[in-house]
């Protein structure tokens, strides 16, 4: 078993439009300054491999586009001590796209919850696109911001 | 306070089945799959074949291997360029990582709950902790495979137009294949489990598609055969592989000049059985079944089957490797000019087709790609009206049953959601 790391992981298909802000925000990171030892990890739509990848961190802060009705762009930072009550919806497993949800009710169940930190960003279109739509694009320096200053309370604590 | 978090979709699918149960009859069979590689066609066009797999790699998060490779060699065939051996071998290796892992989850995460009458294997949490262990144990062997080789679990990065840009390292691959070797147990387990269970008798001989590679078990090659005759370049797929539309789905069909055909594990072994492993072979043995089957209920035996298959030969491969070095160029000259190309792979769930044509200037004038559950979906809506008649005297909840794992035996892409498969009963 691999030492586990300290990531950044992000979330969603590039290929969906604003689904893909965590894909676009790991890739604006890699070319940003960040302490030694943080891996980035692009999950993609990789479904329940995401369970692995959370059992690997010791901490991690995750990436990933939710609708939870605010105006598209907003950020809602949300630790996981505040998300551990959801239990995946149905509590059933859908098999290719399994949502966050269930993904972090499984791994809580399973005890593999990682110190984790969501950071999920409201879209504006979730369509076939490349382009991630204007409010989450003027957003992103403000994630990025948020993820840096995180990265510091981690080298601090 | 209290936060909803709104689910959302992403590439899904919907099955919806109206039954006749008064005239014994399937009304209506709605089985809508997004497409999603028709979506994209439009998205890759102009652009530079070096952008073309990227981007293909990013539809699927199950088959983003495979749609990587399909992509890759389709442009390779247009350019006029031949990976080495290592690298073939290499993209083979692959392959075997992602068809195990998609067995796998099929087989733990649908089947299993099936065949338990349980509605999720996470149930099995406090009752049966060991087999959800195991289910996940056996994946993230899976995963490594395609991180190892790929470059991370899913949307592969390593693999490109002409090879790779990165090789595995010699000591990684070592503990992997200690890894694979270790997983036996696990496989042994796996096998007792679906040795156990009740398969519903049912039989509806189809005609059954995959590749043709002599003297192996089909994975990669450049010609593809039918159960009833044909064997064909794989640049002739629309000659023999005509999708159409029907009135009541958006989804493009496909038929041969015979009718519905089936794609996937269950053609594959099919046609291909005594190119099995020897030990996938006697796990076929258990499991009871051979080339003669004709019930689709057992794509599941099929998978486990092939599972065994490929860990084996993934350990051949990894010996292979090692013995022949991982020395030699690395692929990082980028061709020029354009052409058409044409290729397919064995994805998970069974023949999956990319063709292209590029500008002199490599940029994309047209693409075409057939995934696997569009050629299904036909062969299914035939099994369903089929098996229909023989299933009235159950009730309605078994009914139902028999009809959804009649679906997910396929493990088509719009079994993403169960519960997105609906049966009214009227």
């Amino acid at each position: 078993m691999p030492r586990k790391s300290s990531s950044i992981i992000g979330v969603g298909n590039l290929l969906m439009g604003d689904d893909g802000l965590g894909i676009v925000a790991l890739e604006q990171l890699r070319r940003q300054q960040l302490p030694p030892g943080i891996e980035l990890i692009d999950a993609g739509c990789g479904g329940l491999t995401l369970l692995q990848l959370l059992a690997d961190c010791e901490r991690a802060l995750l990436i990933d586009a939710a609708d939870f009705g605010r105006p598209a762009g907003c950020i809602l930072r949300l630790p996981a001590e505040h998300i551990v009550d959801i239990q995946g919806g149905t509590g059933q497993a859908s098999l290719h796209q399994t949502g966050l949800a269930e993904v972090l009710g499984l791994a809580v169940k399973l005890g593999q919850l990682p110190e984790l930190t969501l950071f999920l960003v409201q879209p504006q279109c979730v369509a076939p696109g490349l382009e991630l739509s204007l409010p989450v694009r003027q957003t992103l320096p403000r994630l990025l911001e948020m993820l840096q200053k995180e990265l510091e309370n981690w080298r601090n604590a | 306070m209290k936060i909803e978090l709104n689910h959302i979709t992403r590439i899904e699918g919907h099955a919806h089945l109206v039954i006749d149960r008064k005239q014994g009859v399937l009304k209506d069979c709605r089985l809508e799959i997004v497409e999603a590689p028709r979506f994209f066609e439009a998205m890759l066009k102009g652009r530079h074949f070096s952008d073309v797999a990227p981007i293909v790699a990013r539809v699927c998060g199950v088959c983003s291997i495979s749609h990587t490779l399909a992509s890759l060699m389709a442009t390779e065939q247009a350019l006029g360029v031949e990976p080495n051996a290592r690298d073939r071998l290499l993209r083979r290796l692959l392959s075997y990582g992602e068809i195990i892992q998609s067995h796998l989850l099929q087989l733990y995460f649908m089947a299993v709950p099936d065949y338990l009458g349980i509605p999720s294997i996470f149930q099995l949490l406090d009752s049966r902790r060991e087999l959800v262990a195991r289910a996940l144990r056996l994946k993230r062997t899976a995963n490594r495979i395609c991180e190892l080789i790929g470059g991370r679990p899913v949307h592969p990065v390593t693999a490109r137009i002409g090879g790779f840009s990165v090789l595995p390292d010699a000591g990684d691959l070592k503990q992997l294949r200690q890894q694979l070797v270790a997983a036996l147990p696990d496989l042994e387990a796996t096998v007792e489990l679906f040795a156990g269970f009740a398969f519903p008798e049912f039989s509806r001989a189809s005609e059954y598609l995959c590749l043709s590679d002599p003297g192996r078990y089909p994975l990669h090659s450049d010609r593809f055969h039918s159960s009833h005759g044909f064997n064909a370049p794989v640049s002739d797929y629309r000659r023999h592989c005509r999708e159409y539309l029907t009135a009541h789905s958006t989804a493009k069909f496909a038929r041969t000049e015979r009718g519905s055909y089936t794609v996937g594990a269950l053609a594959r072994l099919k046609n291909s059985f005594p190119r099995l492993s020897p030990m996938a072979r006697k796990v076929a043995a258990v499991l009871a079944i051979d080339a003669q089957t004709s019930n689709p209920y057992h794509s599941l035996k099929a998978r486990l089957v092939e599972v065994i298959h490929y860990v084996e030969e993934a350990i051949h491969g990894i010996d292979e490797l090692l013995l022949h070095g991982l020395n030699g160029p690395l692929s990082r000259r980028m061709p020029s000019g354009g052409g058409r190309g044409t290729a397919a792979v064995e994805a998970p769930r069974g023949l999956l087709f990319h063709s292209y044509s590029y500008d002199r200037n490599g940029l994309l004038e047209s693409a075409d790609c057939v995934i696997p559950t569009a050629q299904n979906l036909a062969s299914i809506e035939t099994d369903l009206a089929a098996i229909l008649p023989t299933l009235l005297d159950l009730p309605d909840r078994e009914l139902r049953r028999r009809l959804e794992m009649l679906i997910r035996a396929y493990d088509p892409c719009l079994s993403c959601s169960t519960h997105l498969l609906e049966i009214d009963l009227v």
